[in-house]
């Protein structure tokens, strides 16, 4: 479903990801790890069009983000760490703005928000401004905003940042239903237990390189082969890595 | 366009939608708002009443030279504007976590561009524009243009004016940004201000007032003909002529004449915005790709820096005053807006202090246009202390909404912080106008030099404490961009009570002036004691108005935020 071919993202002399190339599949649920400052927000940044690209390419779909950006778009839902809403407007309407972005007709978009506030648990929230909400009602909110146009890609930046547990445990459920459902999810995460718990495929990146990439099956075994717990795993990782 | 609509419908929607604050603060604060905005509207028209009145009926200017000094004046204005236009758009259409978002979704980046262009230019320019039509409908009321007339005025010759000011200034911005990168800051702002000197020096050199004045008073007292001959061709070129030639031909009634700089405006100002959608086709997701870039190596540079380091001591022995100094000094500079907005401000004093010793030319021995010229001149020194304590005084209290959480749980009195971050912008502010103050007033009379810079204090204080207690009373601590917090509407409300302070200034200043002038031009006699006493009565005012103001914005960040 993506393919980073030899992706670079330089500031100046600074190289904050440097030459990746990963393959993720379709219908997985890619959990993107790694340290702060890794690199994992700057090629997310990548992928949803905020930063352009210093070398190599992103093909989503087939497509090359070079060349179809606005296709790869239209098929891509996206939910950063600190999602924007605007604050004067209800948590409806700001999905009704979504659909509209995607060139939605009003009907689907209200059925599709029907479904999203049983199955997100939005309740009567959504009637009310979003300024009043907090981060896990924000985050639920701009979760739903993804979904509406039935995206083949969903891109997540820190999704459990600041949730109460019944949002994380919501959130959690619902990217792995929707990753059953054959969508595919590229998530960045500092959480280990969110990976071991839900994920499917795992990519690990250290200093903008890529130090592991495979199933969470492999990185379970390599886990098990050296006695160790997942984070002391993932520390032995990536400050290898270092050294 | 369906998309740009839906876009604009919901800006719109968020827009109206009153504030979240239904307590009688709230409701006070509301009506009070529009309170104002109609008071000064009215203002201006009564002023621009007054205005064509003192200077057709008393001093007789006469029809042509009016429209030439308005000319002038919107030359000054389509610069301001301009420049302007440049500061805000870098943070409405490079910096603004709303494109961020649009981007991310399927929207071609020019759509997002013309949007971001039109909202950054009726949100930071909606004060001028209210002000500016206000003082255009007293204009048409005057000359008794009728309404449909006066229509067609605003809406195809004043507001293309304004929109070509905007464009240009966008068109710059992409240009500096992408330059920048290749050439350095410095080197691209320097050019750029540069640039704004030779235009405004080339302006003035080309069309002297004084030379127009001289010219026109020759066929005094018939001074209400069109005088084509003292236009300089080339000024014929510009879009505030043709507003200026628009204005005088429907004042004289004969609106077929005013038409042709009717199309002309509307021609360029649609030329422009062609140009700068297809700029902005081709350009601006890369333009918005660079600045990033630029962000980027600005921090990585800045992280860099020793200077001012908060790990050395300083000469500061309190340590709330240490870091509180050097997180300012810090933030300032790695905001590349408040770099560029203080870089123009800077220059803009410049080109003004160097510009006057052809302004103070312009003064004839006439008393009343010699005061007239003088207060004119001493009144710009006083709007750029406005300008800047809007810019940087205003957002003081907001911005502590960062770190909201941390100054609330330290146990720090929230004024003696308050009082710490306000101490050296208003130092800045304060040297900066007693130099202006100075300058401005030796290049009339030297008698006037410490009268004058007492008021210049007061004055300073004053605006300074206003705009402080004004960013209290309309404190938002979600803004995280000063360059919008200080075109909020809370900063606008305040721009119109200063201008306010500069009316009751005039109004106190004018006849001790022309007292001291009279003397000065007639029989050199140098009576100062007048000035002195109104110095005084402006300091004690302007002292107690200062301080109230101050307690507001001490005592906004005492409440619960």
């Amino acid at each position: 479903m993506i393919q980073f071919k030899d992706l670079t993202k330089k500031f100046g002399s600074f190289t904050a990801v440097n030459s990746i190339d990963l393959h993720i599949r379709k219908g997985s649920l890619y959990g993107f790890l790694g340290p702060n400052g890794a690199g994992k927000s700057t090629t997310i940044k990548m992928l949803t069009g905020i930063y352009s690209l210093s070398g190599g390419d992103i093909v989503v779909d087939g497509m090359s983000i070079l060349k179809y950006p606005q296709k790869i778009k239209m098929i891509t839902g996206y939910i950063p760490d600190q999602p924007y809403l605007y604050d004067r407007l209800t948590g409806k309407e700001f999905l009704f703005f979504c659909g509209g972005l995607f060139g939605l007709d009003k009907k689907s978009v209200k059925l599709r928000i029907e479904e999203m506030i049983e199955t997100l648990k939005l309740g009567d929230w959504l009637n009310k401004r979003t300024e009043e909400y907090s981060q896990g009602m924000k985050q639920r909110v701009a979760i739903a905003s993804a979904f509406l146009h039935h995206p083949r890609l969903i891109i997540l930046d820190e999704p459990m940042v600041g949730l109460d547990p019944q949002s994380a445990v919501l959130v959690k459920q619902f990217l792995k239903r929707k990753s059953e459902e054959g969508i595919t999810v590229f998530m960045s995460t500092h959480s280990l237990n969110v990976v071991e718990e839900i994920c499917s495929d795992v990519g690990i990146i250290n200093k903008g390189k890529i130090i592991f990439s495979g199933g969470l099956d492999e990185l379970l075994s390599m886990k098990n082969e050296l006695s160790h717990n997942f984070e002391t795993l993932f520390i032995e990782l990536t400050s290898e890595n270092q050294n | 366009m369906q998309q740009i609509l839906h876009i604009i419908l919901y800006k719109i929607l968020a827009f109206i939608k009153p504030e979240m604050d239904f307590s009688l603060r709230g409701v006070v604060k509301s009506v009070g708002s529009t309170v104002v905005y109609a008071g000064f509207a009215a203002g201006a028209f009564i002023v621009a009443l007054r205005a064509l009145d003192f200077l057709l009926i008393e001093q007789r200017i006469g029809l042509f030279l009016l429209h030439r000094f308005i000319s002038i004046v919107l030359f000054i204005f389509f610069l301001s504007v301009n420049v302007g236009n440049i500061v805000v758009s870098y943070s409405t259409l490079f910096r603004s976590p709303e494109v961020a978002f649009l981007l991310t979704k399927p929207i071609n980046p020019v759509r997002i561009f013309v949007i971001k262009f039109f909202d950054n230019f009726f949100y930071s320019s909606g004060t001028l524009l209210m002000v500016l039509v206000a003082l255009l409908t007293g204009f048409t009321w005057y000359f008794k243009i009728n309404v449909f007339y006066s229509l067609i005025l605003f809406l195809f010759n004043f507001l293309p004016f304004m929109l070509t000011a905007g464009l240009i200034g966008v068109l710059l911005l992409l240009l500096l940004i992408n330059t920048t990168l290749k050439f350095g800051f410095r080197k691209v702002v320097s050019i750029l201000a540069l640039g704004y000197v030779s235009i405004i020096i080339v302006f003035f050199q080309f069309s002297s007032p004084m030379d127009t004045v001289n010219g026109v008073m020759k066929y005094f007292p018939n001074v209400d003909g069109y005088f084509a001959n003292l236009i300089p061709a080339y000024i014929k070129f510009l879009p505030n002529n043709w507003l200026a030639e628009s204005m005088f031909w429907m004042a004289k009634g004969e609106i077929q004449l005013a038409i042709p700089y009717m199309v002309l405006q509307v021609s360029l100002a649609s030329v422009l915005l062609i140009i700068v959608v297809l700029v902005g086709k081709a350009n601006y997701l890369k333009t918005w790709h660079k600045s990033i870039d630029f962000q980027e190596n600005t921090r990585k540079k800045a992280e860099g820096s020793k200077v001012f380091s908060f790990e050395k001591p300083s000469i500061f022995k309190n340590p709330l005053t240490d870091v509180l100094l050097k997180r300012d000094f810090h933030l300032f500079l790695r905001e590349p807006a408040q770099i560029i907005h203080f870089s123009v401000l800077f220059f803009l004093i410049l080109v003004f202090v160097s510009s006057l010793p052809g302004l103070s030319m312009m003064a004839s021995k006439r008393v009343v246009l010699f005061t007239f010229v003088f207060l004119a001149v001493y009144i710009f020194n006083i709007f750029f202390i406005i300008t800047i304590s809007l810019r940087y005084v205003f957002p003081l209290v907001s911005m502590e909404g960062n770190v909201i959480w941390k100054i609330k749980s330290a146990p720090i009195d929230t004024g003696k912080l308050l009082n710490r971050r306000l101490a050296t912008p208003l130092l800045v502010i304060m040297l900066l106008s007693q130099f202006m103050s100075i300058f401005i007033v030796g290049r009339f009379s030297g008698h006037l030099i410490i009268p004058m810079s007492v008021v210049s204090f007061a004055s300073t204080f004053f605006l300074a404490m206003m705009s402080f207690g004004m960013g209290g009373l309309f404190i938002d601590l979600k803004e995280k961009n000063p360059v919008r917090l200080s075109s909020s509407q809370g900063a606008s409300i305040s721009f119109l009570f200063s201008m306010i302070y500069l009316v009751i200034l005039i109004i106190l200043l004018f006849i001790p002036l022309s007292d001291f002038f009279t003397g000065y031009l007639r029989h050199r006699i140098y009576e100062t004691a007048a000035v002195y006493k109104i110095s005084g009565v402006i300091l004690i005012l302007s002292l107690i108005g200062g301080y109230l103001f101050y307690r507001i914005g001490v005592r906004s960040l005492e409440k619960d935020v």
